[in-house]
């Protein structure tokens, strides 16, 4: 700072109200006189406020909820006063109701198969792997292979499509509002293409057969596919995805209606 | 004779420690999402800390405590995973106050205006930002906790809590100004 006696980090500290009286009241007089420290205190301000806002609440997988609920209900035994037992009494009731509110919260399991939230996560957690070393849990190019062990991990059956034009090279476990999903990994084009496939009875498809893309995010773009008794969400920039979404409907047996947002 | 009755006491708060402490579940999930980039990870975060919190409940001394103390749990759960997934060495961060330069380069953005730049943008300039710049800022800006419960949680002192969150702001200021520029709401560089 050349002209101006105020460091940049007491300014933010004065923002975040963690200065001393008396120096918070030094700055509040400055900031009255100096044009330049009460734009940077609007612009700290300004991303204070967008981080904030930038908040979405998820709600906790029920199934977390429920084995931790569990867990500290097993771990409570050694309360054995009356005070305690009555004190345990009030906490079960208090992890019932807890309980009982997840479950009211995740009916519907997940958003509707297109809407803006899943596609964005979709597409979120396609970036994220993108740059994740360990992103490839189960490296295989079997797809048979593959199946089995993501079935395992997920809960219900996968199938996995050969793509032509792509070679697979393994999958993991994610999930997408506390729901388990089986993701693929493929190199298509010399990039990283991810292929979700989800539980369809968890996962409203938006169109009853052929193929629906979104429009793109940034570079990106979400294909969604109806395939048996799952949901496949092919995710890869613009050019992957028009050049490999024929592909996936020859793999699996889709009808060529198409339709684009 | 004091540690029995040390005993007793923790006792009795046990049951009152598992529905304060499953209380603080849902910040916990989503600030571990926000750490981590994705679900299963997270879940697998918070499920580990909230084990270790239930084993090691006698420990805490006073309830009112117990969600920056799940929060510290968390962040050291995180930063084990991460010493061990790593086979390399930890990009080492030093800390320090802003460089003289950095305040002067720093563009200006309005408050009103800078609200109407999209989530995306947003999520995308803090995932850029290093983990401890990123934890101390949403811990500030999210949880509302004060600089000395971000000392507490991170274990180190106000002065490096103050550093970094000056950092990520200065950091998510660049980050964010072509974006507020091409809404037409930046307005150039502090002079």
């Amino acid at each position: 700072m050349t002209t101006c006696a105020v460091p940049f980090d007491r300014l933010n500290a004065y923002v975040d109200g963690e200065l001393l009286a008396g120096d918070e009241l030094e700055v509040r007089r400055h900031l009255d006189i100096c044009a330049t420290c009460a734009g940077s205190v609007e612009s700290l301000l300004a991303v204070k406020g967008a981080v904030a806002a930038s908040a979405e609440l998820r709600p906790v997988p029920h199934t977390l909820r429920e084995r931790l609920a569990a867990h500290a209900g097993a771990s409570s035994h050694w309360g054995r006063s009356r005070v305690a037992r009555l004190g345990l009494l009030a906490a079960g009731t208090l992890l019932a109701v807890i309980i009982a509110g997840d479950r009211r919260e995740r009916l519907p399991a997940l958003p509707h198969g297109g809407s803006d939230h899943v596609v964005e996560a979709l597409v979120a957690d396609h970036l994220h792997f993108l740059q994740e070393p360990s992103a490839v849990e189960i490296g295989s190019n079997d797809p048979d292979r593959l199946a089995a062990a993501l079935e395992e991990k997920v809960g219900f059956p996968v199938a996995i499509p050969r793509l032509e034009g792509a070679a697979l090279v393994g999958g993991r476990r994610c999930s997408l509002w506390g729901q388990a999903i089986a993701l693929t990994f493929y190199e298509a084009r010399g990039k990283r293409l991810s292929l979700f496939i989800a539980d369809r009875a968890r996962f409203p498809s938006p169109v009853a057969q052929g193929s629906r893309c979104t429009a793109s995010i940034g570079d990106y773009r979400v294909c969604l596919l109806p395939a048996g008794d799952t949901v496949l969400a092919m995710v890869g920039d613009g050019e992957q995805t028009a050049a490999m979404l024929g592909a996936l409907e020859v793999a699996v047996g889709a009808g060529r209606r198409r339709e684009v947002e | 004779m004091r540690s029995r009755q040390a005993r007793l006491t923790r006792a009795r708060a046990h049951p009152e420690f598992a529905a304060v402490a499953l209380g603080a579940l849902s910040s916990l999930y989503n600030f571990a999402y926000r750490l981590v980039g994705n679900e299963a990870d997270a879940e697998d975060l918070v499920q580990d800390t909230y084990l270790e919190a239930f084993r090691h409940a006698g420990q805490l001394r006073h309830l009112a405590r117990c969600r920056a103390w799940l929060f510290r749990i968390l962040r050291n759960r995180r930063v084990s995973r991460e010493r061990m997934r790593r086979a390399r060495p930890e990009l080492i961060i030093l800390e320090g106050g802003l460089e003289p330069g950095d305040s002067e380069a720093l563009p200006r953005l309005e408050r009103a205006l800078v609200a109407r730049l999209t989530r995306p943008a947003i999520l995308h300039a803090l995932a850029t930002l290093p983990e401890d710049m990123r934890t101390a800022l949403l811990l500030c800006d999210l949880e509302g906790f004060t600089y000395e419960e971000i000392g507490d949680i991170m274990q180190c002192p106000i002065g490096t809590v103050r550093s970094r969150i000056a950092r990520a702001r200065a950091q998510l200021m660049r980050q964010l100004a072509p974006h507020a520029a091409a809404l037409g709401i930046g307005k150039g560089p502090r002079s």
